[in-house]
């Protein structure tokens, strides 16, 4: 009985763990993906001030969560999604508009692949 | 390599653990879904210390998960029958009055030479000696031998009762009283005080010390090498 008790407990931890999981990698990408969604709009109207600070706003967010987020996704893809999201501040200026307009849509398209692995069941 | 020798260290000590939840029936003769669990965290395992880029979670959690299925599910077979046939099946008795039942081997797909080899492995060399063999949910073949084959018992030679009524126990095993053992062999620390003293051992001296309900016993001392 002891055995089956703990047994339960641990399959209530797991699940809370799997939904917890599940919640905090789709908040993470969620706000990261608005914040490069507000970044392309600033960069299409020429507002290359904000966008370079939203550009930063996402980079700082996502460096703050990475740790956590390799707890539940692999970490090449975390890698490659932090090398995107560094360099977009990089683009944010009138020279780079259209290269940085590509990079954003690239890191979105990155973000919203990484989240399909996550969440699909096959 | 320091994370691999740590993450190396989490799953084996993880692993340890469950095996000790899931008991000795893991250890033992297997039934098909304990033997499934087995499988699926022995490779699961594996996963995280070979991939590094993988958290280590996605190995825990499916660990953890099965392993507590498996003793949910043993726990729900223990209450209700009809969920333990389901999972486990049925014995199927395959001789009956030292006639195979073919049918019986076609539905579980066994020629008559696991048949043989597990007579063999009875030491029954004529399956017309056995009464009744069945193959158990595990896979194991249960034999009970006719009568004329069978060995004699001492109640069957007429043989007067006679000690010891216990097996030989282990009272002392490496230095380390076993109470229990003694209790069970009506015997208590006094005694063991005086074997000890008419061997001129002290308790730290001793390897290991059998006995039974009678006055025999067999004392091993720990040698001076090793």
């Amino acid at each position: 009985m002891k055995r089956t008790t703990v047994a339960v407990w641990l399959l209530i931890l797991t699940l809370a763990i799997g939904i917890f999981s599940s919640f905090f990698v789709h908040r993470c990408f969620k706000s990261i993906d608005q914040l490069l969604a507000q970044a392309q709009e600033a960069c299409a109207v020429q507002d290359y001030e904000s966008c370079r600070e939203i550009s930063a706003l996402a980079t700082e967010y996502f460096m703050k969560q990475e740790h956590l987020l390799a707890l539940f996704l692999r970490r090449d893809y975390l890698r490659s999604l932090s090398t995107d999201i560094s360099a977009l501040s990089e683009y944010s200026r009138a020279e780079y508009a259209q290269d940085f307009l590509f990079e954003s849509s690239k890191t979105r398209t990155e973000l919203a692949a990484i989240k399909h692995l996550f969440f699909s069941i096959i | 390599m320091l994370v691999i020798f740590l993450r190396t260290t989490l799953v084996y000590l993880l692993i340890i653990w469950m095996m000790r939840l899931m008991g000795k029936r893991q250890l033992g003769e297997l039934q098909p879904s304990e033997l499934v669990s087995t499988i699926l965290i022995s490779n699961l395992a594996s996963i995280s210390i070979e991939e590094p880029e993988l958290p280590l979670l996605s190995s825990v959690l499916p660990v953890v998960l099965i392993a507590s299925f498996e003793l949910v599910l043993s726990f729900v077979c223990l209450k209700s029958r009809k969920i333990a046939r389901l999972i486990s099946g049925r014995p199927i008795i395959i001789i009956k009055n030292g006639i195979i039942d073919q049918q019986a081997l076609r539905i579980l797909r066994f020629t008559i030479d696991d048949v043989l080899e597990a007579l063999r492995a009875k030491d029954i060399f004529d399956p017309a000696e056995v009464t009744c063999a069945i193959v158990e949910t595990n896979g194991s073949v249960s034999v009970y031998r006719s009568w004329e084959a069978d060995m004699p018992s001492r109640s069957d030679l007429g043989l007067q009762f006679s000690h010891p009524q216990r097996p030989m126990m282990p009272f002392v095993s490496d230095g380390e009283v076993l109470e229990k053992n003694l209790f069970w062999c009506k015997k208590n620390p006094d005694w063991l005080k005086q074997v000890l003293s008419q061997n001129r051992v002290g308790l730290s001296d001793v390897f290991l010390l059998m006995g039974n309900d009678t006055e025999e016993y067999t004392l091993t001392k720990k040698s001076q090498h090793g």
